[in-house]
């Protein structure tokens, strides 16, 4: 979907990037982590052309993304930011119809549309489409935010940090509708965060960048499996590396499975070791019961599971 | 340290109010509501408020003692507009009694008679202005009612004019002399006015939008321009008088076409240099206003500069601009006046020619005018304004808020 090959930025004598090559495939939750003026949050404005690349090549969709006029790229990618910038003095209809009345579309589909993103993003849309921005809470802000990235059905999802100023609750809220939006649409997101945790939670991928150059990128998993090197290590914590390690696998692969004589708590079998744990240590359970879906007890998990 | 909550409610429950209504009193008793003088040459005998005949007294005195009454009612917002509407009732009956009263003083004098509103007259007008201001902006109105109500307070008093109840103060006196001077005076002052509005939005608007995109050039220009505003108009005048003469004796054809060194050209450039403060300030800071994450958004949504122009940054910048566009026709329609010192014309120079001639009335006759037309731009641009605010001004500021 998307290729740096080689790309290399500077502002003035100050080299942001160097020789960075990526790809990005189709479908791809593709998190962008670093810490601040790490020039992750440049990598991402390259792809729509916020920032221009001194020398390289990036493609989209296979072609060299200069071929494109910027509007008509930023178009056809949804870019949702840290401070949201929602148009204070359109409303909230007007604010997530921004790109398709760019596109040209008829009203009648762009209302259709808006009901549809007001839903998805599990928001009121007869309470709110007359409403201003200002008359919204931060957490409403951002779900507008990223409903407005959405609206023209965009083949890729920018998003510069688009929770950091939330407040724990409301980024929570937002991490698990975009994880479910993922599943969905199947769309590919490119997202720039510097917590760690949320790169853990949401990414199918996580690239980790240092002073303009990939340290290393690989699933969640592997990057706490197997750290490529002592930064990497630095910037898991190397204190809750274990919990860390626990949070991305599920109940369900370590449970005893058709063990399902009852235990004294419960867990889903899609929750996280890290939340089982927790839970062990929380009521003195040394087992729990596993349920699935329905909520029928599909195994167990004992302590030493999760342990050994 | 305060006391503990009080049983009976506090007795005066409006000290503005009260203060308003004792001023006026004083007003009323110890000042002349008129002058009245055999000629205008002559310095009159004062005219007091309790010599007028009982049916005027008492006509003023129903919406008198209700605005005193209101010191001591609560106030809701139906009081409040009970205290607007007798301090409307009060400004009419008072004019209505002064011109029954100049009339009956000059029914009983020759025709070269004067009878002026004296000193008491506007105490008791200023303070019953205030007195409605400040009740309608307390009254919990909507913007355009509070304008409506503004402008319908005035209503009997052009009526009065109208039908010439008024015609035997002199003011209307002086006004009937030259009604024709008069209303060229009005003409000229607006070209005035217009024709440094022209320039100022023409070099003030590019100014403003390009100090707003270049913030050290924009301080340095705004320096400048603030320099201007603290040179004296006079002097203003008169330096410019100067080089357009010499331009004009130059280029003779500059000279045919009326640029010279007194007259309409000097007032329009002199005007012009105050007004672009004014005009540049506002521009600059309505356009520096749009949060940059807003636009930040805008451009990567692919939006073109030209629409982030016209549809972000203009819009969000209208009240702003709107609001430094009152204040330069405000400031212009005032500084007009001084205009006709070199030779402009205007309702300065009725004003001027009164003051010259120690003749009160007919520098009450330009006055006034000026006054009332710098309160009507007033009054329209903060109702425009106003009716933008809704999404608008608030929403940008609750953006900026958040981004703090």
């Amino acid at each position: 979907m998307i290729r740096f090959s080689g790309v290399s930025k500077a502002y003035g004598s100050l080299s942001v990037i160097e020789g960075l090559d990526l790809e990005i495939a189709r479908g791809e939750f593709c998190v962008l982590i670093g810490a601040s003026g790490s020039g992750k949050s440049t990598v991402l404005k390259l792809i729509n052309r916020l920032e221009e690349h001194d020398s390289g090549e990036i493609r989209f969709a296979g072609e060299e993304i200069r071929s494109f006029r910027p509007e008509v790229i930023r178009r056809r990618m949804g870019y949702a930011i840290q401070s949201i910038g929602l148009f204070p003095h359109w409303t909230i209809e007007d604010n997530v119809a921004t790109v398709p009345r760019l596109l040209g579309w008829d009203e009648l589909r762009i209302g259709r549309r808006v009901d549809e993103l007001l839903a998805l993003l599990d928001l009121d849309a007869v309470r709110i489409r007359r409403a201003y921005p200002h008359q919204l809470s931060g957490g409403q802000q951002q779900r507008i935010g990223v409903a407005r990235a959405l609206a023209a059905d965009p083949d890729v999802l920018l998003m510069d940090e688009p929770f950091g100023a939330l407040d724990p609750i409301a980024r929570e809220g937002l991490q698990a509708e975009i994880a479910r939006i993922h599943r969905a649409t199947g769309k590919t997101i490119v997202f720039v965060t510097h917590d760690i945790d949320e790169a853990l939670k949401l990414a199918t991928r996580i690239v980790l960048i240092d002073k303009g150059r990939i340290v290393q990128a690989a699933p969640p998993r592997e990057v706490l499996s197997a750290p490529a090197n002592d930064f990497v290590r630095d910037f898991l914590g190397r204190e809750d590396h274990g919990l860390k390690l626990l949070s991305v696998e599920t109940v369900a692969e370590r449970m005893r499975a058709g063990e399902t004589a009852p235990a004294n708590g419960s867990i889903g079998a899609g929750d996280n070791l890290r939340h089982a744990l927790s839970k062990m240590i929380a009521t003195g359970a040394k087992r729990l019961s596993v349920t699935g879906s329905s909520g029928e007890i599909v195994g167990t998990l004992h302590l030493s599971d999760i342990v050994g | 340290m305060r006391p503990a909550s009080p049983v009976h409610p506090p007795l005066i429950r409006n000290r503005p109010l009260l203060a308003l209504a004792v001023f006026l009193a004083l007003g009323a008793f110890l000042l002349p509501v008129l002058s009245h003088a055999p000629n205008r040459l002559i310095s009159g005998r004062p005219v007091p408020l309790l010599s007028l005949p009982a049916t005027s007294l008492a006509l003023m005195a129903a919406p008198a003692l209700l605005l005193g009454a209101g010191a001591f009612l609560p106030q809701s917002r139906r009081s409040l507009q009970a205290v607007a509407l007798a301090a409307a009732l009060f400004i009419s009956s008072l004019l209505f009694a002064a011109g029954a009263e100049a009339s009956r003083l000059g029914a009983e004098a020759s025709a070269a008679a004067r009878s002026s509103l004296g000193s008491g007259f506007w105490v008791m007008l200023l303070a019953a202005c205030l007195i409605l201001a400040d009740s309608l902006a307390r009254a919990g109105l909507p913007a355009p009612a509070r304008l409506l109500a503004g402008v319908a307070a005035f209503i009997p008093a052009a009526l009065m004019i109208g039908f010439g109840h008024l015609d035997d103060l002199s003011v209307m006196k002086e006004y009937a002399n030259r009604a024709d001077v008069f209303r060229q005076a009005v003409v000229e002052h607006l070209v005035i006015v217009v024709g440094a509005l022209v320039p100022t939005l023409l070099i003030g608007v590019p100014l403003g939008v390009l100090a707003s995109r270049r913030p050290g050039l924009g301080r340095r220009t705004l320096a400048g321009l603030g320099v201007i505003q603290t040179i004296p108009s006079i002097a203003l005048f008169g330096l410019l008088m100067a080089p357009l003469s010499a331009l004009a004796l130059a280029v003779p054809a500059l000279g045919a076409a009326g640029i010279r060194g007194i007259g309409l050209a000097p007032a329009i450039i002199a005007l012009t240099l105050y007004c672009l403060l004014p005009m540049v300030r506002n521009t600059a800071e309505g356009l520096a206003r749009t949060p940059r994450g807003v636009v930040q958004a805008a451009r990567g949504m692919g939006l073109t500069e030209r629409q982030i122009l016209w549809r972000v940054r203009v819009p969000l910048a209208l009240p702003v601009f709107l609001s430094g566009l009152r204040v330069t026709l405000a400031q212009s329609i005032g500084l007009a006046a001084v205009a006709a010192l070199i030779g402009a014309g205007g309702l300065g120079s009725i004003m001027f020619q009164g003051l010259f001639a120690n003749a009160l009335d007919l520098v009450l006759l330009g006055a006034v005018p000026i006054v009332v037309m710098v309160m009507a731009v007033d009054a329209l641009f903060r109702f425009a304004a106003g009716s933008l605010r809704i999404g608008a001004s608030d929403g940008a500021t609750a953006a900026t808020g958040a981004g703090r």
